[in-house]
């Protein structure tokens, strides 16, 4: 993009970066850049971000041909990626955890790590085995036509789309670990969506590059855009078009048009591939902001246009072009925003794509009771659209969508559920050891508090059958330990569950007053029994938990009761067909995204 | 794939190489009639036990003729040219039937896929095959057609494919970054001077010309009108893959877009810049074909760093200034496994996996029908579940008939099952496939040394494919039969009437 003159002025963009103490490489809190080069075998030099001769230039000016650009690059496009994740969900994000038996302490993975020029392909992944990010160089084509220098080196590692992605890869992981085990046809098609719907709005965060666009499209985002052109110049050096422009529109070669995509729903029951089916939901978010940035600027238009809403010829009024691109610029913050709150709301296993609507609906209504700008509509409308719908829900309006609150039980008199249930919270001392967290400093501190928590929250659930029969009803899992499922086999008789995960949340709702929630994250791996044959199967639900009213106010359940879906997920991994070659030949493949990454592949 | 020790690696190789010399290549005696054989039968198939491979002889008697002989397959992984002539003159004896010394005559040669185990022998006992033999007509997939330009295409790109990963796995780079899992994949479309067995291409070649000569070469296309073998009478042959769908033949779904571009490859897909990608890494691969390396450094010499100086003797004096650094992250002893040395070369094990699935989808599929009882014997070659999942699709003209025939209403008769690619999880589908397969008199036949796929890559092979295999018992009550020399027939197979000797494993429809 840069040695193009038409947008050479957006080809630079300044990333903001939160302050914080930096050592070479760089190093810093969340990340270390550690630039090895293991097909050139060598080393180069790390870069000082620190030295007042970098500070007062606002950082190295941009170069592909200094390595130390490039790791500034990398380091500059995570960090933003990983602070508007932080400030969406308002706490601290972590990385997976290293799998390891042994001393628990090891297990923490205080920075993921970056090697900006790890392989010399067209290719970039993350890689949880080794808490790292890996990014490749090659040479682009050699075609003089496409615009490119012909044979000159393209790096991943330059690309804001590429880096956002692969970076969301990583937190994505650390919130949902089990994100990556294909249980229908969704699961990882989720991974890549998420990613690139992070990747792209973090794009239209950037108001030079918004204005820019706007005043070539005159205010209708809607037609080309450089923007919606996910990880262009990746794309471009490799001569082929990505799956995601796809599914916003395409570019007819004959014409050298570009035309929009008119959404389908049958689309997605004939789309399997992962990028491809990940494509659908992205275009599907991206639909849903454009009907805000519509809503929004409605007014604007019709200032501008004296009421008529139809635009005189000629280029827009500068004026104009700031308003409509710092609404635009909101309209994608507040999506991003949506989407990541989104993840708490998300099962922890299995989730699918209308599952996911579900979350952002939910999130939704609990943070902004009243749906000033209808985004809630638009994003129900445009899933509609692509045909994306949640199992099990009767219509397509709010309420429907919203996550269910706990019914009462019938075996019991009414409330006694949900006394039992705040009995049980109150045994557990769930405020008292959430305060705790409250003013712990380092990220280390936090996790491994909150490692303590889950285990006394395991130990109490295991230790009283009592409770464990609550929560049964409750969340569908099997935690009662002598009470085991027809079709279940278990080694010594006990249930297998853990305590995945307790996060708190605290956010300002719309009209002010404070949300206090907890998410507390069940896990069970139960053998299940199929035709004969053992079966390996996760089970997960999440109680969401209000803090000041002391109840449960959503259950999210994807539970060992609903055998219907564990078919379905048996039947879906038997006809899967990806990387079984590798478990004749390699037994096993232990890099899921390096095969699913090979980009654009 | 992760680092492997140098000691795993040696060791491997040690194991590989005598095993090759060392095995006895025990030439099959059996007669060429197998003892207490029926006397009259529709169809006989005769699976050889040479090994991992495939080498099928399918006999059909004929009215006042000589019986209609078929050659499915012949080639083995790790055969040599002795063991694989001795075969192919016991296919040579079995049609003689020790009444003539005449050229035996094979009606039909097909060869299913372009892979050393399924095409091998042509190669190795071609003198064989000129002397002795004659042949009706040769049978291959259509895509084997070279004279049509995109498949032709196809077949460029791959062999450009399998040029530069063989030329990255030979290097000794390769064999410590624990490649060697990958390099046995190759061996399926490796030229092997230690077997003699040649290029697989030459062997296709060679069915080509021979084809050509007998006048009648054949492409198979699926579905449309099945066809009669000559002089047989009430069998009908019908095609069921390779699909024209390239979405069916590969790993993944094609994209709307590969197809607009005309990308047929999968590998294409990464256009010219991911072959120059592969082209990067291989060059600077000690004992690569260098030459060009300065194109692929990335930056220029004044960046790079490297630990040791150029002679790779001496420290680097410029190394001291990162040292620190470095041995605070990348050496850190408690980090070290986050150290990435070898992952770049990860990517051509996924490069030989795409390879050898898509050349196995491109396996013909052959089903051969008993039009009055309506028995079918089903052969599949290595298709892999793209090949299967495009059969649903398939529909042939059958004359008599006015609705068209699905493939599926094929399977659902099927009493004899080739099972595909030696029985690994993946080359038989269960829905739309096996579980089609409903006749209570059904056989599996398995191709499958066991030793020899075990001795393949790092950990061995996953042949048979413990739930499949366990699933093809329950189908056919037990009558399954590897050609596995190890292994003997179960007491539900011999019932069936299935006999066996050391060379070979005879199937009869009576």
């Amino acid at each position: 993009m840069a040695t193009q003159l038409e947008t050479a002025l957006v080809s630079e963009i300044m990333y903001k970066i939160p302050w914080e103490d930096l050592s070479v490489g760089p190093v810093g809190e969340y990340l270390e850049i550690v630039d090895y080069d293991p097909p050139s075998g060598c080393f180069y030099a790390p870069v000082n971000l620190d030295d007042p001769r970098v500070l007062a230039q606002n950082g190295l000016a941009p170069s592909e041909g200094n390595p130390q650009f490039h790791q500034q690059m990398v380091y500059a496009v995570a960090m933003t990626t990983i602070d508007r994740f932080e400030r969406a969900l308002g706490r601290r994000a972590f990385w997976s955890d290293r799998i390891l038996t042994g001393d628990p302490d090891e297990r923490f993975v205080q920075r993921l790590r970056i090697y900006p020029h790890a392989l010399r392909m067209a290719n970039a992944y993350y890689s949880r085995r080794k808490g790292a990010l890996l990014f490749g160089y090659f040479p682009g084509t050699e075609d003089r036509t496409s615009g490119q220098f012909p044979g000159g080196m393209v790096f991943t590692c330059l690309s804001h789309d590429v880096v956002a992605h692969e970076t969301t890869h990583a937190l994505l992981d650390g919130f949902h670990e089990h994100f990556m085990e294909a249980t229908n046809p969704d699961v990882l098609a989720f991974h890549e969506a998420f990613a690139d719907i992070v990747a792209l709005f973090q794009h239209f965060t950037f108001p030079e590059v918004l204005g820019h666009q706007i005043a070539r499209t005159r205010g209708d985002l809607k037609s080309e855009n450089l923007l919606a052109q996910l990880a262009s110049q990746v794309g471009h050096a490799r001569g082929t078009h990505g799956a995601l422009r796809d599914a916003i529109g395409t570019y007819d070669n004959a014409s050298g048009m570009w035309i929009k995509h008119e959404p389908d729903p049958t689309e997605l029951d004939r789309t399997i591939e992962v990028h491809e089916r990940g494509a659908i939901l992205v275009a599907a978010v991206f639909d849903a902001f454009l009907s805000i940035y519509k809503g929004r600027s409605h007014d604007l238009m019709r200032l501008a246009s004296g009421g008529t809403g139809i635009l005189p010829q000629g280029e827009l009024h500068p004026d104009l072009v700031n308003r409509l691109a710092r609404e635009a610029s909101k309209a994608a913050g507040h999506v991003l925003n949506m989407c990541f709150r989104a993840l708490d709301y998300c099962p922890p296993v299995d989730l699918t794509f209308g599952e996911y609507l579900r979350a952002l609906i939910t999130a939704d209504l609990d943070l902004m009771p009243d749906d000033e700008h209808r985004y809630r509509v638009a994003f129900i409308e445009a899933f509609r659209r692509r045909g994306i719908y949640p199992r099990d829900v009767r219509t397509l309006s709010e309420d429907s969508l919203r996550w269910a609150r706990p019914g009462e039980d019938p075996t019991m008199k009414p409330g006694e559920m949900e006394e039992r249930l705040r009995i049980f919270i109150n045994e557990i001392n769930l405020r008292g050891q959430l305060d705790k967290l409250r003013y712990l400093k380092t990220r280390f501190e936090i996790w491994d508090k909150t490692r303590f928590i889950k285990i006394d929250l395991h130990n109490a659930i295991q230790n009283q059958v009592i409770k464990a029969k609550i929560l049964q009803r409750l969340t569908g899992l099997a935690l009662d330990p002598f009470e085991t499922p027809a079709n279940v086999k278990r080694k010594d008789g006990a249930p297998v569950f853990s305590v995945q995960a307790i996060r708190e949340a605290r956010r300002e709702r719309g009209d002010g007053r404070v949300l206090n929630q907890v998410f507390i994250t069940l896990l069970q791996k139960e053998i299940m029994i199929q035709d004969g044959q053992e079966h390996s199967v996760r089970c997960g639900s999440v109680l969401v938990w209000d803090l000041d009213e002391e109840r449960v106010t959503y259950v999210i359940r994807k539970g060992l009761h609903d055998q219907e879906r564990l078919l379905r997920t048996l039947e879906f991994q038997e006809r899967q067909s990806t990387a079984s070659l590798a478990a004749t030949y390699l037994m096993g493949t232990r890099e899921p995204f390096a095969a699913l990454h090979t980009i654009g592949a | 794939m992760g680092a492997t020790t140098k000691k795993k690696t040696t060791k491997a190789k040690a194991g590989k190489k005598p095993a090759r010399k060392t095995k006895p290549a025990v030439l099959p005696t059996a007669p060429v009639v197998a003892p207490d054989s029926p006397e009259n039968f529709r169809a006989r198939v005769r699976m050889y036990r040479h090994g991992l491979g495939d080498c099928f002889l399918v006999t059909f008697p004929r009215k006042h003729k000589d019986p209609f002989h078929m050659l499915i397959d012949c080639g083995a992984l790790a055969r040599d040219k002795t063991f694989m002539t001795g075969i192919v003159e016991h296919i040579r004896d079995t049609i003689r039937n020790g009444e003539t010394t005449d050229k035996a005559r094979l009606d039909v040669v097909v060869a299913t896929h372009e892979h050393k185990d399924h095409v091998s022998g042509f190669n190795q006992a071609r003198d064989v095959f000129n002397r002795d033999f004659d042949f009706g007509s040769v049978w291959l997939a259509w895509t084997e057609n070279l004279t049509k330009p995109e498949i032709k295409k196809f077949k460029e790109a791959k062999s450009k494919a399998v040029s530069k990963l063989r030329e990255a796995l030979s290097s000794p780079l390769a064999a410590a970054a624990g490649l060697q899992g990958v390099e046995a994949l190759l061996g399926f479309s490796e030229e092997d001077d230690t077997t003699g067995s040649g290029l697989v291409s030459e062997a296709m070649e060679y069915l080509k010309l021979r084809g050509k000569d007998s006048g009648n070469l054949r492409y198979c296309e699926p579905g449309g009108e099945p066809f009669a073998l000559d002089g047989v009478e009430g069998v009908r042959v019908y095609v069921l893959g390779p699909s024209h769908d390239p979405g069916f033949m590969k790993v993944s779904e094609v994209t709307e877009q590969m197809k607009k571009d005309e990308i047929v490859y999968h590998l294409t897909a990464t256009g010219d810049a991911g072959m120059d990608a592969l082209g990067a890494a291989i060059s600077t691969l000690a004992g690569g074909s260098g030459g060009d390396q300065a194109r692929y450094l990335p930056f220029s010499s004044e960046h790079r760093i490297p630990r040791k100086s150029p002679d790779g003797r001496r420290r680097n004096p410029y190394f001291a200034s990162i040292r620190k650094f470095v041995s605070r992250t990348y050496d850190d002893p408690k980090q070290n496994w986050r150290q990435i040395e070898n992952d770049w070369l990860a990517a051509f094990g996924q490069l030989a996996l795409d390879l050898d699935n898509d050349t196995n989808n491109t396996s013909l599929v052959l089903a051969f029908e008993f039009v009055k009882t309506g028995e079918v014997l089903l052969f599949v070659g290595d298709a892999q579940v793209g090949n299967w999942k495009s059969w649903a699709n398939v529909e042939f003209t059958v004359p008599g008939r006015d609705k068209p025939r699905p493939a599926h209403d094929l399977l659902s008769h099927a009493v004899f099952y080739k099972v595909g690619h030696h029985c690994s999880h993946n080359a038989t589908l269960k829905r739309g496939g096996l579980e089609l397969m409903n006749r209570n008199d059904l056989v599996a036949f398995i191709p499958l040394d066991k030793q020899t796929a075990k001795k393949q890559g790092a950990k061995g092979w996953d042949m048979p494919a413990g739930p499949l295999f366990k699933a093809l018992k329950e189908k056919t009550s037990d009558r399954v039969a590897l050609s596995d020399v190890t292994e003997t027939l179960t007491t539900n197979a011999k019932q069936a009437g299935i006999r066996a000797t050391d060379a070979y494993i005879d199937y009869f429809l009576t």
